[in-house]
């Protein structure tokens, strides 16, 4: 009868146990970029936050550029005119000239005039994570990755996260892990936007997926989706420039441009736009991310996850988003 | 900053792929070409001359405050103190070691020894302003609001105590600048109003407190107008100026509307030129029928002067221009050749028009800077290919002129349009080109960017000899061109190997004759002797062209003559700082037949070095022709190793360097058959004929499917693979499908012992 007891106390706890798990769900969270200078809302905007429960922003602080006299500054700067209600995770972009040449000494000074300036521009009270977002490569790796290791030490409470490519994704025994609590896969910027039979060099799921499924990544993973288009002109073949608010309705004018059939416009003119002199023949390539590619994408990413609370984030927050809540929406649901 | 985000991704990721300027990298100012020194026109406009970027690049005089307020301070003191004496006090000192850093200083003695101390106390307080107007990105110290007041409270008060008026002038000035950071609009105003414009001051001074009036002006137009004004008269407020000055056409025109005087719509003009990086002339010629006295006309004819030469040469002299995938060669090399043929009409039209209208103002105009203009035509009239407006407004120039730069440019012009229109080369002419050439260096202070001038001075001769179909002097001056200009033979290790390059792309065997004939030559003349001075180290890298051309030619005898002049070592040579790879290409049997089968491919059994691989060939022919044992399988041999030197064959770099694109545009003028395989085919109908076994003639005739492909592939000719396989078929009907796969290649190729 003991037994019977035990074996049924088991029974009981083995099978609340079963029920308990099948309930955790995996969480997740849709987060956006800020990468602009001015941070200042809509009302449709906050709005539009506040319907799809977006709690966080990651807002770009500045960027850390070596200046023509080879002095590390911050530059753009932020400025809030308004000040978000949700809370903020503050984003510093770093070129990676920054650790082309710099020693120990000047890394640990810079990491506490980073932590400080942040500090000094956070306009919430506390500070609960900073991200920082630099595209490293092997030669300054071990800079950059002392620069987190003493960022970190500023303040061991603050999350420190960072961006990840695909990859440093794929080839972390190559590029290295950087030292930090968790870091943000980019799946965009994954093709050659110079390259003349390129399609999209945004997001093109086909290069994306060959970078994905080779196992769990050593750090914590949040995930982060394009939401922009652009313009991308050539002569020749020769990539000449990006034209980011050259949008596809003024390509489709067919007065000016013609589309061909490999998918380019080709400009019938000469003419001047956006401060840049444009030669007859000149051909543009409008590449952008339609809802199908982000849903694939979304689906793709879902398998690469490897925590239980998983933010989404879209690069990035701008006041056309307001038109694309049901495509956010659907990708977020894929994802 | 998202752009270069992108740009630094993109770059890492594109250090991945091989490619010739298939990549973003070189671009802009990389290659822009500029033959017309832009400093020709004020330099304190720097930042303005014509580029590929948003701004030039400022030029430093070596004195780091603007000239205007040092020439003043250094007239105040009659020349008793260098400018550079008093830029070091004033703009390299620091408020907080302001004087004692400065001990050797001789205006810090000057004060120190209790002279004008009424200047020393005003120049350590525009130290202290400066330090509270500070801005340090990194700091917590924010807007010192409090000192800032303080100080505006004095430099008020010592404007109206102070006697003298020059530094009342400039304490005005002081309380002009902090009341405009404490946001002290109408005391700003007063400022500017009643103390400073009362006293009548020419000094820059005054320009600069303008500027800070203007910029608290309410109505933007006015403001606007203000700064139209200061962008012409003064130039260290001018990149803040041109950064905060409207760009729309629709607030141009609303300045435009209020200008009262042509002075001043032409200074509104003139603003919106530096704006535009298209066509220019129109605004030029407003500007200078408004106002032909107008300071910024120069700068901008140099920079409309640059503009055309950028559209003009920059991808007929460096080739940065078409940069296409292969597969898009045949489809868009007729559209792209017609776009540029129409876009270098245009431009050669226009060039016309800038030419007619410069021409008549000269002749009508004299408040113009005429030496300016007359070297300006001169550089047009060369653009164009008129040699005799170019002498005569070069010697126009020359009559009036005596500043260094222009006298610089003038000879770089003469030098240029001499190796335009020369066509005989005597000793004497060469003799006095490197003269010229010589000449130049003694402008280096004065032309902007020298060595990067010098180097398209060289390319543009280089390209000059090119057009009149002269690769060797062509490939001895691309030698030459060296200070970062980049272009389609730039080789990164030596400048040698661009003269190498362009010898592969152009040289034929006769070209190559000549070019070793004049090397070899004790007689050179003096610019020979300079252009060949760096060559010797490379001699056996360029001796393996000189019979690799023969051998493109397929005149097989005098390429092995050549071939055996070279040392056995260098084709075992691993130093490629002077040759090629040799020991790393040259590493499989060129006379295999080469299949992508395990056992027809790459077989490293046997290797050949070039003199080997051509004696061996031309054994072969004489064995074919007097040995009929084995014939029909000595002639497959022969195809295998015509098809082999094809761009499909395992030993392409018998007749080639590189592999790429430019491999692609280089050589094939003289080594047709490397995209034809046409001698391939050639050798295998022989193969095929002469096989007494019907097996191993058909393997041949398999042999020639590949050739067809490689034609398919790599030229216009369009085949269709459907029927050569119907005439296969057709001619083989017991073999065809054997050997349309590979499975039996191995079977039909040891028939040849039958054969």
């Amino acid at each position: 009868m003991k037994y019977a007891k035990i074996f049924l106390y088991l029974m009981a706890s083995f099978f609340l146990m079963i029920i308990s798990s099948c309930g955790k769900e995996e969480e997740t969270e849709l987060s956006f970029y800020h990468w602009e200078t001015r941070f200042e809302l809509s009302e449709d905007e906050s709005v539009f936050l506040e319907a799809q429960d977006v709690d966080e922003l990651y807002i770009k602080f500045f960027d850390l550029v070596v200046l023509p006299n080879q002095e590390i500054a911050p530059v753009a700067m932020v400025d809030f005119v308004d000040v978000p209600t949700q809370r903020i995770i503050p984003v510093v972009y770093i070129t990676t000239a920054v650790f082309s040449e710099i020693d120990s000494a000047a890394i640990q000074k810079l990491a506490h005039q980073v932590y400080s300036a942040i500090e000094l521009h956070y306009p919430h009270e506390e500070l609960a994570e900073i991200q920082i977002d630099c595209d490293w490569m092997t030669s300054i790796k071990d800079r950059y990755f002392y620069f987190l290791s003493c960022l970190k030490n500023e303040n061991a409470a603050v999350v420190l996260s960072a961006t990840v490519r695909l990859y440093q994704y794929k080839y972390p025994n190559l590029a290295g892990i950087p030292p930090v609590d968790k870091g943000v896969l980019m799946y965009y910027n994954m093709g050659t936007l110079t390259a003349y039979n390129e399609t999209n060099s945004i997001l093109n799921n086909k290069t994306g997926q060959a970078y994905l499924g080779f196992g769990s990544y050593p750090l914590p993973l949040d995930f982060a989706l394009p939401r922009f288009s652009w313009t991308l002109r050539f002569r020749f073949g020769q990539f000449v420039q990006i034209m980011p608010t050259l949008e596809e309705p003024e390509l489709k004018d067919t007065c000016v441009f013609e589309l061909e059939p490999s998918g380019y416009y080709r400009l019938k003119m000469d003419t001047l736009l956006d401060g840049s002199f444009l030669r007859q023949g000149d051909e543009f390539r409008f590449e952008s991310c339609t809802e199908d590619e982000l849903i694939r994408a979304a689906t793709l990413l879902k398998s690469e996850k490897n925590q239980d609370h998983t933010k989404l984030i879209f690069y990035d927050l701008n006041p056309s988003i307001i038109y694309e809540k049901d495509k956010i929406n659907s990708v977020f649901t894929a994802f | 900053m998202k752009k270069i985000k992108l740009i630094l991704f993109l770059l890492l990721f594109s250090r991945l792929q091989t490619g010739f300027s298939c990549s973003y990298y070189p671009y802009g100012e990389d290659i822009r070409i500029c033959l017309f020194s832009s400093n020709l026109a004020d330099e304190e406009m720097s930042v303005f001359y014509y580029s590929t970027y948003f701004l030039s690049e400022r030029i430093q005089d070596g004195l780091e405050g603007p000239d205007a307020n040092l020439n003043e301070w250094y007239a105040y003191f009659k020349g008793q103190f260098s400018k550079e004496t008093i830029d070091q006090l004033i703009y390299l000192s620091e408020f907080d070691n302001f004087f004692p850093a400065l001990t050797k200083n001789e205006l810090y003695q000057h004060f120190k020894a209790g002279n004008d101390r009424d200047v020393a106390d005003y120049l350590q307080f525009a130290k202290c302003v400066e330090y509270i107007l500070e801005i340090d990105f990194w700091s917590d110290r924010e807007f010192d609001r409090t000192n800032a007041t303080k100080a505006y409270e004095i430099a008020v008060s010592s404007a109206k105590k102070t006697k003298n008026e020059i530094l009342q002038l400039r304490y005005a000035y002081q309380a002009v600048v902090l009341g405009y950071y404490l946001n002290k609009r109408e005391d700003v105003h007063t400022l500017f109003t009643e103390t400073i414009l009362p006293l009548k001051s020419n000094s820059i001074i005054t320009e600069w407190a303008r500027f800070y009036d203007a910029c608290m002006l309410e109505n933007e137009l006015e403001r606007y107008l203000i700064f139209a004004r200061l962008f012409e008269q003064t130039r260290s407020k001018n990149e803040y100026i041109y950064k905060h000055f409207p760009r729309d056409k629709e607030t141009h025109e609303k300045v435009l509307a209020i200008c009262e005087t042509d002075e001043d719509r032409a200074n509104v003009i003139a603003l919106t030129a530096f704006m535009n990086p298209a066509r220019g002339l129109e605004e030029i010629k407003q500007i200078t029928k408004l106002n032909p006295e107008n300071s910024l006309l120069d700068v901008l004819l140099v920079r409309e002067v640059n503009k055309m030469e950028d559209w003009y040469f920059t991808n007929r002299y460096t080739n940065y221009g078409m940069a296409i995938d292969n597969g898009w060669w045949d489809e868009k090399k007729e559209m792209f050749t017609f776009v540029d043929a129409v876009n270098f009409e245009k431009d050669k039209r226009y060039l016309k028009e800038v030419i007619e209208f410069c021409e008549q103002t000269v002749k009508k105009n004299n408040q113009i800077n005429l030496p300016l203009w007359h070297v300006s035509l001169a550089y047009m009239n060369y653009m164009s290919g008129d040699q005799a407006d170019m002498e005569k407004f070069a010697n126009l120039a020359e009559q009036n002129c005596a500043d260094s730069t222009m006298l610089g440019e003038l000879k770089s012009i003469r030098l240029l349009a001499t190796v335009q229109h020369q066509t005989n080369w005597s000793d004497d002419d060469q003799n006095e080109l490197l003269i010229r050439l010589q000449e130049l260096d003694s402008f280096r202070k004065h032309i902007y960017n020298y060595d990067h001038f010098k180097g398209q001075i060289m390319l543009a001769i280089s390209r000059q000899f090119l057009e009149d179909e002269n690769p060797v002097m062509a490939a001895l001056f691309e030698g030459q061109v060296e200070g970062r200009t980049v272009e389609k033979y730039t080789d990164w290790n030596s400048s040698t190997y661009q003269t190498f390059n362009l010898l592969n792309e152009h040289a034929t065997s006769s070209d190559m004759d000549a070019f070793f004939d004049v090397w070899k030559t004790p007689n050179k003349t003096d610019l020979e002797e300079f252009l060949f001075r760096d060559l010797e180290p490379y001699k056996w890298r360029l001796t393996d062209l000189w019979a690799t051309t023969y051998l493109r030619e397929d005149r097989l005898e005098k390429a092995l003559e050549i071939y055996e002049t070279i040392p056995d070592s260098v084709w075992q040579i691993t130093n490629h700082d002077l040759h090629y790879y040799y020991n790393r290409e040259l590493d499989v049997n060129p006379f295999e037949t080469s299949f992508m089968t395990t056992s027809f491919f790459r077989d490293r059994s046997v290797i050949y070095t070039k003199p080997e691989f051509v004696r061996e060939i031309l054994r072969l022919k004489k064995e074919v022709k007097e040995n009929p044992k084995q014939r029909s399988f000595n002639y497959m041999l022969l195809g295998n190793a015509y098809y082999n030197m094809t761009i499909n064959g395992n030993s392409w770099y018998m007749t080639e360097y590189f592999m790429s694109r430019y491999s692609y545009e280089g050589s094939s003028g003289q080594n047709r058959s490397y995209y034809t395989g046409e001698r391939a085919l050639h050798y295998y109908k022989l193969a095929e004929q002469n096989s007494k076994s019907p097996e191993f003639a058909a393997f041949c005739y398999r042999l020639q499917y590949k050739c067809l492909l490689l034609k398919n592939t790599y030229t216009n000719y369009r085949a269709s693979p459907s029927e050569f396989m119907k005439r296969f078929k057709a001619k083989y009907p017991a073999y065809a499908d054997d050997l349309y796969g590979c499975d039996y290649f191995d079977y039909y190729f040891e028939k040849y012992k039958e054969a």
